[in-house]
């Protein structure tokens, strides 16, 4: 039956689990968006049939199968290759591969919806490569793409969650840890939905606020 | 205004350009002197923005050389080979050429002065400070030193094509090229455009402009020269051949413009 | 390198059978979910659209509820929490109901989207010549959103199937169950998630790529206007 006291002693760890989820999630959303911008510059100026085709390949890869077969390639496969990766790092890079090829697609299609004219501008007025990509193109094309990115942020964030079928001490193992050893189910899995509502909602809004911000600043 | 002696500033030899099958520039010869001013003109497809395009190798010469002064542009001896320069080994040889394009292609996330200093920050290497000052005097040159905080689309399409000349100024350039500047711009705008292209002009910038307005041409021009189907028709000084052309289809073609009343 | 796809057919007679058996569950509970998405998905639309402010906002709370949640602790709510509570589901039907619930999101998304980008006068013009309102969206309304809202259905199909992995936490015998206790049995997890891998792919892919094709398709003839 559901016992209230029982229950709140046991917020603190969930608590803890839910930060343990936004650190992966951090580190997951680094180094996806570095790779998704790597990608996407390959893809939009590589001219390199073989380029594209595998770095074609590896996205399609990447976004038609489950996060979770991924997550237990990666952990469990890479083991049987004598790799032993922890879990939290196999949830971390199982999550960057997925996210590098989600971000790759957005920020591709933000390059690409630049008029070619801007980056002739900047080689008329002399400047480099590097130099366009960084002060012209990369700035308006993350400005364009803002919604898109935020979409995959929050299901970054839900996407924590899959870590906890490798045994990863976020809020989703503790919680069904906590079920099996506390019984208050449903209390324990409603605070659950509404600490991942916490952490996803003010994201929202926050990504909502930064695109006003910067749509006014034009 | 140059002398007749003087060797040329910008010479373009023997250009070709082809597009797979179709041949759009077949065989172009041309010469420009310091302080000059040169105009393109002639019918759509005749190559005149093809040409000028070459010039600062926005499009890749099929067949040519182009020269500024004693600088081959755009291509480099490999061993005992010519090859074609990367675009950032050709950024220097691009600063000295400036160019303003039909569309203005101003960077909507910078404001105007920010538009106008990128160039000298970062192509140059300038320091910030003197990069701002630059563009405030190139802002003031074109008359909107006033809008130097505003953002692009804020501005019409004359103010905004202004800001695209005070960037090109910005690069101090040995030569500007225009590429039908005024063309997208509504009729009561182009006035503005023009006049300050004419200051240019009679301050001795080496420029060459391809455009429809062929009395401006007359008035501000030295020379003129007329493209058709990627030859050069007819060229001379801008009275004379605009006043009295010598071939039948440079008559036929200023005898259609006269009559929409460019 | 050749040793490790050797493996292969020596199990396949072994694995064959359990992960056919598990794709099929898969496929079910896909469609399953992707058929109850749809439904509720045009019902929230319905719903969205209503003159009256309450149906509109039980709507948009839903939406945001279900948007703001991991659909694994909607399934682990659906399949542990609820029998608590007096219903009790099996892992099969926990699955689909809750892959249904967050596709309806999902999906209410894309009707409201597509409904958005027709032109208002489209269905003032239809009324105008004397359609009824039911009629203007059936004959005039609804062909045009087709078109436009069939790449992203696709798109969230795709997603409610690769989602379906997750029902294995909850105990349904779908493909990667089936993967999980060969793996655990056979110490070979490379090969079986591999191969399975390679399952979802084979079917994600085309619908991927049909999808893709089709929104060049509609963004190309849009502005044509159809007699």
């Amino acid at each position: 039956m559901a016992n209230f006291e029982v229950f709140l002693g046991l917020l603190p760890l969930l608590l803890k689990g839910a930060l343990t989820a936004l650190e992966i999630a951090l580190c997951a959303l680094l180094l996806a968006s570095a790779g998704g911008v790597v990608l996407a510059v390959m893809l939009t100026f590589s001219r390199s049939r073989l380029l594209h085709g595998v770095v074609g390949c590896f996205i399609e890869w990447m976004r038609n199968v489950p996060a979770l077969a991924h997550l237990f390639l990666i952990y469990f496969g890479l083991s049987y290759l004598g790799i032993n990766l922890p879990a939290w790092l196999a949830a971390i890079v199982g999550l960057s591969l997925v996210g590098s090829a989600v971000l790759a697609d957005i920020f591709r299609s933000g390059l690409q919806s630049l008029h070619v004219g801007q980056h002739e501008a900047g080689l008329a007025v002399g400047l480099s490569r590097m130099q366009i990509l960084r002060c012209i193109l990369l700035p308006q094309a993350l400005r364009v793409t803002l919604p898109a990115f935020a979409n995959y942020v929050t299901q970054l964030i839900k996407d924590t969650s899959i870590a906890s079928a490798i045994a990863v001490p976020e809020i989703m193992f503790l919680a069904r840890n906590l079920v099996t050893s506390t019984f208050q189910t449903s209390l324990i899995y409603l605070a659950v939905m509404c600490i991942y509502a916490a952490m996803i909602l003010p994201i929202g809004v926050g990504f909502i606020r930064l695109e006003r911000h910067l749509g006014s600043a034009r | 205004m140059s002398t007749p002696s003087e060797p040329a500033l910008l010479r373009v030899h023997d250009l070709h350009k082809s597009y797979g099958d179709l041949e759009v520039l077949k065989g172009i010869n041309l010469e420009l002197k310091a302080g000059e001013t040169l105009s393109l003109i002639g019918p759509s497809g005749s190559g005149k923005s093809t040409c000028l395009r070459c010039i600062n190798y926005l499009e890749k010469p099929t067949r040519g050389d182009i020269w500024l002064g004693d600088e081959l542009i755009g291509q480099v001896k490999d061993g005992r080979r010519i090859r074609l320069m990367s675009d950032r080994e050709m950024a220097p040889q691009r600063r000295e050429i400036a160019m303003v394009f039909q569309l203005f292609y101003l960077w909507p996330h910078l404001t105007v002065r920010d538009n106008v200093a990128l160039g000298p920050i970062k192509a140059q290497g300038m320091p910030r400070k003197q990069a701002y000052e630059l563009a405030d005097a190139m802002l003031e040159k074109v008359h909107l030193r006033h809008k130097a905080e505003v953002y692009p689309e804020q501005l019409s399409g004359g103010q905004q094509q202004r800001v695209a000349i005070a960037r090109a100024l910005a690069q101090q350039p040995k030569v500007i090229l225009f590429d039908e500047p005024t063309s997208a711009l509504d009729p009561e705008l182009v006035g503005e455009v023009l006049a300050v292209i004419r200051e240019l002009a009679q301050e001795g910038r080496t420029m060459i402009m391809v455009t429809h307005e062929v009395r401006f041409a007359r008035d501000v021009a030295d020379r003129v020269i007329f493209m058709d189907g990627g030859h050069i028709v007819e060229q001379g000084p801008s009275a004379q051949v605009i006043d009295s052309p010598r071939h039948e289809r440079t008559r036929s073609f200023l005898g259609r413009m006269a009559m929409e009343g460019a | 390198m050749i040793g490790f796809f050797q493996q292969y057919p020596e199990y396949w007679s072994d694995w064959s059978a359990r992960l056919l058996l598990g794709a099929r569950i898969t496929a079910e509970l896909s469609l399953i979910g992707f058929a109850l998405a749809l439904v509720l998905g045009a019902l929230l639309v319905w719903a969205l659209r209503s003159p009256s402010g309450l149906p509109r906002r039980l709507a948009a709370l839903f939406i945001q509820s279900m948007r703001a949640v991991p659909l694994l602790a909607l399934l682990l709510a659906l399949y542990f929490a609820l029998p608590s509570l007096g219903l009790t589901l099996s892992g099969y039907w926990a699955g689909a109901i809750g892959l249904g619930l967050q596709g309806a999101a999902y999906v209410a998304e894309i009707l409201r989207g597509g409904l958005d980008s027709l032109h208002r006068g489209q269905r003032e013009a239809a009324i105008a010549i004397g359609l009824t309102p039911l009629k203007a969206f059936t004959a005039v309304i609804l062909p045009q959103v087709f078109r436009v809202i069939l790449p992203p259905l696709l798109n969230a199909y795709v997603s409610i199937l690769k989602d379906s992995s997750l029902c294995a936490l909850i105990a349904t015998d779908e493909l990667m169950l089936a993967a999980r206790a060969i793996a655990s049995e056979t110490f070979l997890p490379m090969h079986v998630f591999l191969l399975v891998g390679l399952f979802y792919f084979v079917i994600a892919f085309p619908l991927s790529m049909l999808s893709r094709v089709l929104e060049k398709h509609v963004s190309r003839g849009r502005k044509t206007v159809r007699g």
